[in-house]
């Protein structure tokens, strides 16, 4: 056989590696609902703070624990658990985006995305991105 | 009827208007004259002085209106938009440099900038290529200018204006203060963002433009290439323009990463971000066209491959720009911009020069006319989205296949396999890799614009056959609701590692093959002496280091491989001749790059673990933050860390963090101090921004997540008011009451009169974290009103209130206080240690410098050439 036919193959091969790989490994947008019925799967949740409920945040007791409650976009509210600080100005965010799965009644966020407003409401929101550390 | 406004200089902003459709009209005639110099041979000579003029006129537009921007920012025009949104009169002038460019408007500004320079270097340089070349630079900045041109054509929009007054722009114009025919005079602007405010803002956009710019012009060679059908000649000019790029892109993309490991608080200098991943990728196709492109020099191949890497790259970049500026990566990058409603315009931009090379292959008679019509159209209505953006998708792919497939049969004819021994051969393999490499980074990018792509029509067709094989994936395509990957950082990592390990071998091998083929024998004892010893040093740093991811000590191996082969190579077979050292100092670079990235990223490890008693269990493995009371002292790491002080300065708040260690006489000796910061920046609002402490052989990055707050108020969090009856208890927070019953006497009418006072005492045993005790507070019912006596328990922090008697309900009414706790300040605190970052620095200045030894070596024989002619 040709060389250049084993190459081919080879980057065929290749290409339809990563092209699956990046379907796998991708979130998904999706509500609490969808969360609940997937506890298993990672999603992306789209949602704005509770308004009314306290964030739970001691850094006396815990650095890496942050407790809050979102509302997601079809209005279910659900306790979301952060593993990490509470990000300044958490309370001012018009918008959050979080990452992770279902534990039980409460979503595990490994990642949080907040968008803030600016003073003037001109759409240039400011998008900050906040990681739970790397499992060590 | 109006407002005649005061003050205003709207001189200005005629002006710039001006030379915007200046330097927009000057490209397009210059284009069109170069064309016409290239298709009608006859004239040429007086088309090319049209060209050329139009090209100065286009330049001089574009200066004015760089010009109009500084004088407008320098003045603080603040009845103009753009100043208004960019600057303000607190700003220092140093920073005007990154006003200018903050804006979208101001970033096509700068790359036209640069495009227009470096199309002079090319108008002089190009000689016979000049028409081919020159007229699709000057299409290019036909694009550019437009951006900023701000004009509709009915419903739509091209381009935003830059100078358009804030008052008449619809987002503005309703602001109450601009209703005001003086608002001008204490009118002062939003100001840069001060996360900008730093000179990486400074330095990095021009250097990254640059790069960008300077990756058009292979491009623009290979596309006049496929126009002259001179199909290998492009690529002698083309080659010192493509490792100029890949230099000074390469240099951007450093200098990005820099800013983001020096002054944000992302944790490290890459995160595999959209916004970062967009640069990335097009360097890397560049540096691959630019392998390729000597190959096909040197040995005479097919050159569809060398065509189109040059494509694909330009093609990137304007994907890239799609990408960062439709506001389409939204939720999921931190700094993409925000919409500007020119994602049409943007996607049209990209879609053109997509198709370039087959127009420019089809490109006569009646026939070429015909094929451009219906292209044109399918674009446009594929813009309209539904399904002709299939068929417009569609129809670009298979131009291009087409275009190169015609170009490559005539070069199939006597064309042997290589050898599997030859340079060319794995030369090309690597360009392959790379090309994956690169296209893996562009389609885990894409996910947004997959979604956007296969919503409708192509999800329906995802759900069918979702409904026939269910399986996961396909319920994502159906569901068109692709994210981000979920650990986008393992995911880029699991593709990029096996991609850097191959690219590192062949960078070891690479210059010890010969064309043709290589004597099995003659490499093996040429590399032999760097494999070894690559073998011992990897051996050793894992040792050292603690290394025991197998695919990351692979690495390290053939990334030391890469480097010793070359540094050999430079040694022992170059013998110091610099003028053919370029190749290895740049892949001496290369090697040291991907041996710094991943000591540093691979064991960077987090010194500021939770060192607190409280088990969190299994459930909680990532403990990066510590928390630090003003004035405490903790172990972190090999060091003990002090949170001493903090001071304000404008919105940032410095914490100074000392780093001491021990002494064997038991004190303690401050070794250095950190002051990371927290900016309350107005438009973001609280930001964190590191500080880190360089030392040769590592790095302590240290930075706050998170800080105690001063709330204002009252020195009593919680108030509550309970109605008991005796032998009632109540528990509130941390504490319990029971009221054991009421001590009263009470006076006579007459003693009342005499001045006499109702007294009641509550008898209350208080039971606050396991303490009890019994308090008495009053009621006093003189003549004139009430009054109470409140019982204070200081230590329990704890203020009790006999307020009422309700005699009706037998209920006695006692409100409790309880103290705010009395927080010290702290803060939260992220610390990393990044090993051997220098590494990694070093490799990306010795690629540069590399890239730019192999452009002054190409250009040199060129000039000697050109003056023997």
């Amino acid at each position: 056989m040709k060389k250049s036919y084993i190459i081919a193959i080879v980057l065929v091969a290749v290409a339809i590696g990563v092209i699956l790989s990046t379907f796998a490994d991708s979130a998904t947008y999706a509500t609490f609902d969808e969360a609940m019925e997937n506890p298993e799967r990672k999603y992306q949740v789209v949602g704005t703070l509770s308004p009314g409920k306290a964030l739970e945040y001691n850094p006396e007791v815990d650095a890496n624990l942050f407790r809050f409650y979102l509302v997601d976009r079809e209005g279910l509210e659900k306790e979301v658990v952060f593993k990490g600080s509470k990000p300044q100005d958490f309370e001012r965010s018009e918008q959050v985006v979080i990452k992770g799965k279902m534990n039980g009644a409460a979503f595990q966020a490994d990642e949080l995305l907040m968008k803030c407003p600016s003073k003037y409401n001109d759409g240039s929101e400011g998008l900050k991105e906040f990681k739970a550390g790397e499992e060590s | 009827m109006g407002i005649e406004y005061i003050g205003e200089h709207t001189i200005w902003g005629q002006l710039g208007r001006i030379s915007v459709l200046l330097s927009f009209c000057g490209a397009l005639l210059s284009g069109i004259a170069y064309w016409f110099a290239q298709e009608n041979q006859v004239q040429a000579a007086s088309w090319k002085k049209i060209a050329r003029s139009a090209y100065i006129i286009h330049a001089i537009g574009l200066l004015a209106v760089v010009g109009t921007l500084f004088v407008m920012l320098f003045n603080h025009y603040f009845e103009y938009r753009y100043v208004w949104e960019h600057s303000n009169r607190a700003m220092s002038m140093q920073y005007i440099l990154s006003c200018f460019w903050e804006g979208q408007e101001g970033s096509f500004l700068l790359w036209a900038f640069w495009n227009m320079v470096l199309g002079f270097i090319l108008m002089k340089s190009a000689r016979e290529w000049e028409f081919t070349t020159m007229a699709i630079v000057a299409l290019v900045q036909v694009f550019l200018s437009s951006m900023l041109l701000g004009v509709y054509v009915g419903d739509f929009r091209i381009g935003s204006d830059p100078f358009i007054l804030l008052r008449e722009y619809a987002d503005y114009a309703n602001l109450p203060f601009v209703q005001q025919a003086d608002y001008l005079k204490s009118l002062d602007g939003r100001g840069l963002n001060p996360l900008l405010q730093n000179y990486w803002m400074t330095i990095h956009p021009p250097v990254l433009f640059l790069g960008f710019s300077a990756g058009l012009f292979p491009f623009v060679y290979g596309m006049a290439g496929i126009w002259r059908r001179k199909y290998h000649e492009w690529i002698q000019p083309a080659l010192s323009w493509t490792f100029f790029a890949v230099g000074i892109l390469g240099c951007g993309i450093l200098l990005g990463g820099a800013w983001a490991y020096e002054a944000l608080s992302f944790g490290g200098f890459w995160a595999w971000d959209p916004v970062e991943n967009a640069s990335l990728v097009p360097w890397i196709t560049l540096v691959a066209a630019g392998h390729v492109m000597l190959l096909t020099k040197a040995r005479k191949q097919s050159p569809v491959t060398s065509l189109f890497l040059v494509y694909i790259s330009f093609v990137l970049i304007l994907y890239s720009t799609f990408l960062t500026r439709s506001g389409i990566l939204g939720e999921t990058s931190v700094h993409a911009f925000t919409d500007l409603g020119m994602s049409g315009q943007l996607l049209l931009y990209l879609l053109v020069f997509a198709w370039l090379p087959a127009i420019l292959h089809i490109n006569t008679g009646i026939k070429g006319w015909i094929y451009f019509v219906i292209g044109l159209a399918l674009l446009i209505g594929g813009l309209t989205g539904g399904i002709f953006k299939l068929l417009g998708a569609a129809f670009i792919l298979g131009s291009l296949i087409f275009t190169l497939r015609t170009i490559g049969k005539q070069y199939q004819d006597g064309q042997q396999e290589d050898q599997l021994s030859s340079r060319e051969f794995w030369m090309f393999i690597g360009s392959l890799v790379l090309l994956v490499s690169a296209f893996q980074i562009t389609f885990s990018t894409s996910t947004p614009v997959i979604n956007k792509f296969i919503s409708g029509a192509i999800a329906g067709f995802f759900a069918w056959l979702n409904g026939m094989f269910p399986t996961e994936i396909l319920q994502k395509l159906a569901e068109a609701k692709l994210g981000v990957q979920e650990d986008p950082v393992k995911h880029f990592n699991s593709w990029q590692i096996p991609f850097a390990i191959i690219t590192a071998i062949l960078v070891g091998l690479g210059q010890f093959l010969r064309y043709k083929e290589t004597p099995a024998g003659e490499l093996l004892k040429k590399t032999l002496r760097s494999l070894i010893v690559a073998l011992v040093l990897t051996a050793l740093i894992s040792w050292l280091i603690n290394l025991q991811q197998p695919m990351l000590i692979v690495l390290l191996f053939t990334s030391l491989f890469a480097v010793l082969a070359n540094l050999d190579y430079l040694i022992l077979t170059t013998k110091g001749k610099w003028r053919k050292a370029g190749p290895s100092v740049a892949h001496i670079g290369f090697g040291l790059i991907l041996a710094g990235t991943l000591i540093s990223s691979g064991k960077k490890e987090y010194i500021s673990r939770n060192m607190s008693n409280y088990d969190l269990g299994e459930e909680l493995p990532s403990e990066e933050n510590i928390l630090l009371f003003k004035g405490d002292t903790v172990r972190m790491g090999e060091y003990l860390v002090t949170y001493r002080a903090d001071s304000v300065a404008g919105i940032n708040t410095y914490y100074q963090v000392d780093y001491l260690k021990p002494q064997a006489d038991g004190k303690h000796i401050r070794q250095f101090t950190l002051s990371p910061l927290l900016q309350e920046n107005p438009r973001m609002g609280n930001i964190t921004e590191p500080d880190t402490r360089h030392f040769l052989h590592k790095d302590i990055f240290t930075h706050v997540t998170s800080v105690s707050k001063d709330e204002p108020g009252d020195e009593w969090a919680d108030t509550t008011l309970y109605k008991m009856k005796i032998g009632d208890t109540v528990v509130g927070q941390g504490y319990s009451l029971k009221l054991l019953g009421i001590v009263s006497d009470t006076p006579t009418m007459l003693e009342m009169q005499k001045g006499q006072h109702l007294t009641a005492s509550a008898k209350i045993i208080v039971n606050h974290h396991g303490h009890e005790e019994q308090v008495m507070p009053q009621f006093i019912l003189h003549q004139s009103g009430v009054e109470t006596r409140d019982t204070l328990l200081e230590h329990a922090g704890l203020h009790i209130s006999f307020l009422k008697i309700d005699p009706q309900n037998e209920e006695f009414h006692i409100q409790v206080k309880v103290r705010k706790k009395t927080m010290q300040d702290f803060i939260v605190l992220k610390a990393i240690v990044f090993p051997g970052i220098n590494i990694l620095w070093i490799g990306c200045i010795l690629m540069v410098i590399g890239s730019g030894m192999a452009v002054v070596q190409r250009i040199r024989p060129q000039r000697k050439k050109d003056d023997a002619s």
